[in-house]
């Protein structure tokens, strides 16, 4: 997973398409909407058409198809809900695997066409600042740690760890790395916030949340989205 | 490892709100609390053990269906209200991965809170005395074992499955299973249409264990591998930084070293 949120924020910050011209407020607003109608579906019909949306975006953005992997976990996670429905109906029981897999499409589409930075701005009207910080600096030390591991993996290899027929000591040594890396992480944290005190931020650490005027643009595509979903629901 | 990640549209509108509403009490209550510990100083070493947290739970142990949570871990080093702050963050992340859902961040992270604060009561204030191998091994697995049980009853009531728990319980050794390999995972259903309702049989069959057997036995497996990996990781925390694993926390000023 730490390579797809690599490959995700590569995306949402490099990949050129009209997603990414969208403003960030017109995207999670937009999100909003499109989540609560999948939740809301209440058959098969309804998550097609929410699904064959979200597939036409994701062509048409010309993002890459490996998206569509991030929506395998909640397929699998859907399966005992979804069997407690085979005994109605099949359709039933694809309803609830197709409303879970196209919910974590839909996130991922949003994850791939905004910067997380933008996310936690949009996050941070709602959550309280000492939360957003929190964020924050939670998803810039994934990537510090991620790397830490990779160099922590690579010594431990060439000292001849995880290969065949030395499990338990492989396993032990591995336990002993994982608290290697919480130590040094908590050192890395406390000189990442150091730094960021160091450039002027105070009490809060980050300020993404810019002042924003809706533009006609937005309002229209969000207009279009409302519609978009009061019709399937009702219609489909 | 102990819990499944609940993802959007599966549960009723209802018990998703509801958790919402329990959990973002149980947040402020947690940031109101955490003033007192100066949570601003503190906010490094919560966003590092997030961090951590979604490392762990993205990397799969080997061919078994399982990740590390480090939850009950996190407990023990921040504290039950910052750590719960921890799981908030990781599930708001982890939803928009694909791992959970947004509209499940509540109910998720209401269940993982729970291994949390049990993990850091069992291991600060309850087993105080006890030798330290013995206080993680019990902490983990008794923390985890609540969590897993409230896991298990909110799937079980929302879907029925908890009637079919016991019905299954009367079934008998399936021949047909012997000819499956050892450890696939075989769903059978069977649809009684005599009632309102019909009722569906699941089972699953893991190295010879059928239904409830085989479901105990992979959440078991689980427990133990998160139990014996939160004692590994405190076996080394303790020799190279003992300071971590105090009740209070690790200490600010000099990174986590006293």
């Amino acid at each position: 997973m730490s390579f797809k949120l690599a490959g995700i924020d590569q995306l949402a910050t490099s990949h050129p398409s009209f997603l990414q011209k969208w403003s960030s407020r017109g995207k999670v607003v937009g999100t909003a909407v499109l989540l609560l109608g999948i939740v809301a579906a209440t058959n098969w019909r309804q998550i097609v058409v929410f699904l064959n949306l979200l597939v036409a975006i994701v062509l048409t953005a010309k993002l890459p198809v490996w998206l569509f992997s991030l929506a395998l976990y909640p397929a699998i996670f859907s399966l005992p809900f979804a069997l407690s429905k085979l005994s109605v109906s099949v359709a039933e029981a694809a309803t609830v695997v197709g409303k879970a897999t196209t919910a974590a499409l839909l996130l991922a589409l949003l994850v791939a066409s905004t910067p997380y930075p933008q996310i936690f701005g949009a996050l941070s009207r709602v959550l309280p600042p000492v939360l957003t910080d929190a964020l924050f600096l939670a998803y810039r030390l994934f990537f510090l740690v991620v790397g830490s591991l990779e160099r922590l993996l690579l010594s431990l290899r060439q000292r001849g760890a995880f290969g065949k027929g030395n499990f338990c000591w492989s396993f032990r040594v591995t336990l002993h790395a994982i608290g290697y890396l919480i130590a040094n992480t908590l050192r890395l944290s406390q000189r990442l916030e150091q730094n960021y005190r160091l450039r002027g931020y105070g009490v809060r650490i980050y300020w993404g949340a810019e002042p924003y005027v809706w533009r006609m643009l937005d309002l229209a595509m969000l207009l279009v989205l409302i519609c978009l979903v009061g019709g399937v629901l009702c219609f489909a | 490892m102990s819990h499944i990640h609940l993802p959007d549209g599966v549960l009723p509108a209802n018990l998703w709100l509801l958790s919402y509403l329990a959990a973002w009490l149980w947040l402020r209550s947690a940031l109101r609390q955490s003033e007192k510990e100066a949570v601003q100083r503190k906010l490094p070493f919560v966003a590092a053990m997030s961090a951590l947290m979604l490392l762990t739970m993205s990397i799969p142990l080997g061919p078994l269906p399982f990740h590390l949570n480090l939850t009950v871990l996190t407990g023990i080093v921040v504290g039950p209200w910052l750590g719960f702050v921890a799981v908030v963050i990781v599930n708001i992340i982890l939803s928009l991965l694909g791992h959970g859902g947004l509209t499940t961040i509540g109910i998720n992270s209401l269940i993982a809170g729970l291994e949390v604060v049990v993990g850091w009561w069992l291991y600060h204030r309850l087993l105080h005395s006890w030798r330290r191998s013995w206080r993680t091994l019990l902490a983990t697995g008794l923390a985890l074992l609540l969590s897993i049980s409230l896991s298990l009853g909110i799937v079980g009531s929302s879907t029925g499955m908890l009637d079919l728990a016991g019905h299954e319980l009367h079934l008998g050794q399936d021949p047909i299973a012997e000819e499956q390999p050892a450890a696939t995972l075989n769903v059978s259903t069977t649809a009684d249409m005599g009632g309102e309702q019909g009722v569906i049989a699941v089972k699953a069959e893991l190295l010879g264990l059928t239904g409830i057997g085989a479901l105990a036995g992979i959440l078991l497996a689980g427990l133990g591998l998160e139990s014996l990996a939160t004692l590994g990781i405190i076996s080394y925390l303790q020799k190279v930084n003992p300071d971590l694993l105090q009740d209070e926390g690790p200490d600010i000023e000099s990174g986590g070293q006293r």
